[in-house]
């Protein structure tokens, strides 16, 4: 395989998008935390940029929606917890480790990319829960904490885990460019187009999903760590949690525009400020507001809004803008 | 041996109501193509009015059914109009669908809560009398029986409904193959208007027994029954309505016995089964093709 060709078959065209990405972002996490004086939220924001954009190179740019794709979130967190009370590792390693398990846990679903649609989606959910019930039986009690929680305090350190998050959301978004640039990218949409003509030209739509699959739930792995280290206990609903980690991405993704580079992120963004405000509220309306709110999407802009975003930069930044 | 009968006797009254719970959703996704993730809250919407109507009114639920039934009916029809043809023009209802009914599923979560709060309700088992019934050696409550059996009728009327009217004939031709059914004339929209409608009458009926049989009802059991629906109708065969029924009466059974020999384990099994159904035969038990490469 040719490396270069493989992932950057544009590279002229990078720079200009990846500084669109970072400087906003830069821009928010460093003022966010200023002006909302709560650390917590603009945490979880990063974190959620990072399950976006990792869902994104699944579902965005394959097509294959998988629903309970948050088992890789939760797996990560637990790995990283399991790791840092029971063998006192550090936590870089721990978070690493943690994404490893959740990359390998994808290995073990890997079977599962042969379904089409609805299948996938439901076997993904069920597989969620399976997961679930594993970690949070009390028969595991001794490794995971069980239905108590875990308890990993000792490594606690929020303003480090805060910058290191903040980066690597911005480094995720970077990888979704490098990918949407790449062959790779080009070869991921081709299967959502038409998978058959993918196979008959001689690409094995299979390979390319699982290596999707892969990069995807190591993402989502590392988010798992870096969010799990930031409460420093959690109980096992506390990050597997279907609504919170897998369909609100979808909702952001979708918000923001599926297999797009700039979508997840401004969908993220702005969907989780609102989220965050309207729970100030009421949480229960947040609920009925947020599920018309996807009735209208999946109905009206099934595109998102990332092609309106697309214009407003075109009018700002006339001609030689970004593609 | 008897806490084995006990087991037999119990998953085979748990299997007649899982039937019913998740046939509506084969049957929308058999008609629709369309998968309704909201399924679930529907049974808890059913079990809510249930309550409602045995606490004011002194209804019993089977009674309360000539309540539901027409009323959950007109709801389907309701959602149905403004939501799925709309999402069947769309590039890719399948999924769409999914996540458009998370939403609606969102919803109606909210209201619940809203409307009921968050507590945990039931059916009082002395709507029945008498209270028990004894069978080979076993003691059943009478709701568990009284479930079981509206059960079966509601999966009767079904099939009578598919086999032996037009409607149902249109129906099925629709299931089985959607174009060439559309070319030989049948209206799509009012057979799958109502076929929608009866899916979301028979999760609202099989709500109103739910509290007896399986699990108490609060707003967001509506997921649990979702997800229950789904493992069923993959064990069965996905579109297929009647393949519910087997896919049923796995579940039940492996939920039944494991319940009583490993009851730490036992909400694990009927994932593991649908992966394990999905992985070996994705169609399904009684289903036609459905891998790709």
């Amino acid at each position: 395989m040719n490396f270069r060709r493989f992932f950057l078959s544009n590279p002229k065209k990078i720079s200009t998008d990846a500084a669109l990405l970072i400087v906003p972002l830069a821009a928010l996490f460093i003022l966010g935390p200023m002006v909302i004086t709560n650390q917590a939220i603009f945490m979880e924001l990063a974190v959620y940029i990072m399950l976006a954009d990792a869902l994104n190179i699944v579902y965005g740019f394959t097509g294959y929606l998988p629903f309970g794709f948050g088992v890789f979130f939760a797996v990560g967190a637990y790995g990283t917890a399991i790791l840092i009370t029971h063998d006192a590792w550090p936590v870089g390693a721990s978070i690493i480790a943690g994404a490893c398990f959740a990359a390998l846990l994808s290995l073990l679903f890997t079977p599962m990319l042969r379904l089409s649609g609805a299948y996938f989606a439901i076997s993904s959910m069920a597989a969620f829960e399976a997961v679930y019930l594993i970690f949070s039986n009390t028969q595991l009690t001794f490794l995971t904490g069980g239905p108590y929680g875990i308890t990993f305090t000792q490594v606690y350190n929020p303003n480090l885990d805060y910058m290191i998050a903040a980066i690597l959301a911005a480094v995720s978004a970077l990888v979704v460019l490098l990918i949407s640039k790449s062959t790779f990218g080009i070869a991921l949409r081709a299967i959502r187009e038409d998978r058959f003509a993918v196979e008959l030209s001689g690409v094995s739509s299979l390979r390319y999903r699982t290596y999707a699959w892969l990069i995807s739930s190591f993402v989502s792995g590392i988010a798992g760590g870096l969010y799990g280290w930031y409460l420093g206990f959690f109980y096992p609903e506390a990050v597997f949690s279907l609504t919170d980690f897998s369909v609100l991405v979808i909702i952001f993704v979708l918000f923001g525009g599926r297999g797009t580079v700039y979508g997840p992120v401004i969908g993220t963004v702005i969907l989780f400020l609102a989220y965050q405000l309207l729970s100030l509220y009421s949480a229960n309306l947040l609920l009925i507001i947020f599920g018309v709110l996807l009735v209208l999407l999946v109905l009206f802009i099934p595109n998102g809004i990332e092609p309106l975003f697309r214009k407003i930069v075109k009018t700002i930044f006339p001609p030689g803008g970004s593609d | 041996m008897s806490l084995f009968i006990d087991a037999f006797i119990t998953s085979t009254l748990l299997a007649a109501f899982f039937s019913i719970a998740a046939l509506g959703l084969n049957v929308v996704f058999g008609v629709m193509r369309i998968v309704n993730l909201a399924h679930g809250e529907f049974i808890v919407m059913g079990s809510y009015l249930a309550i409602a109507l045995a606490l004011h009114y002194n209804f019993n639920p089977v009674l309360s059914l000539a309540v539901i039934v027409p009323f959950f009916f007109v709801v389907g029809l309701l959602l149905y109009f403004p939501i799925v043809p709309r999402l069947q023009k769309s590039d890719d209802p399948e999924m769409g669908s999914f996540i458009l009914f998370f939403g609606v599923s969102f919803a109606l979560e909210g209201i619940a809560v809203q409307m009921f709060g968050v507590n945990y309700q039931s059916l009082s088992y002395s709507v029945f009398r008498p209270l028990h019934v004894s069978t080979l050696g076993t003691t059943i409550p009478t709701a568990w029986v009284v479930t079981a059996l509206v059960s079966v009728a509601a999966i009767v009327l079904v099939y009578l409904y598919m086999y032996r009217t037009g409607l149902g004939l249109q129906t099925r031709a629709l299931m089985i193959n959607r174009e060439e059914a559309m070319a030989n004339g049948v209206s799509v929209n009012r057979v799958s208007a109502i076929a929608f409608g009866i899916s979301i009458a028979l999760a609202a009926s099989a709500g109103a027994f739910s509290s007896f049989i399986s699990y108490p009802t609060t707003p967001s059991i509506g997921d649990t029954f979702t997800l229950i629906s789904f493992a069923i109708i993959i064990i069965g065969a996905l579109g297929n309505p009647f393949a519910t029924v087997v896919g049923a009466i796995v579940f039940a059974f492996a939920y039944g016995y494991t319940d009583i020999y490993e009851p730490n384990w036992s909400a694990l099994v009927p994932f593991v089964i649908l992966i394990a159904v999905v992985l070996a035969r994705p169609q399904g038990l009684l289903g036609r093709k459905a891998r790709e490469f």
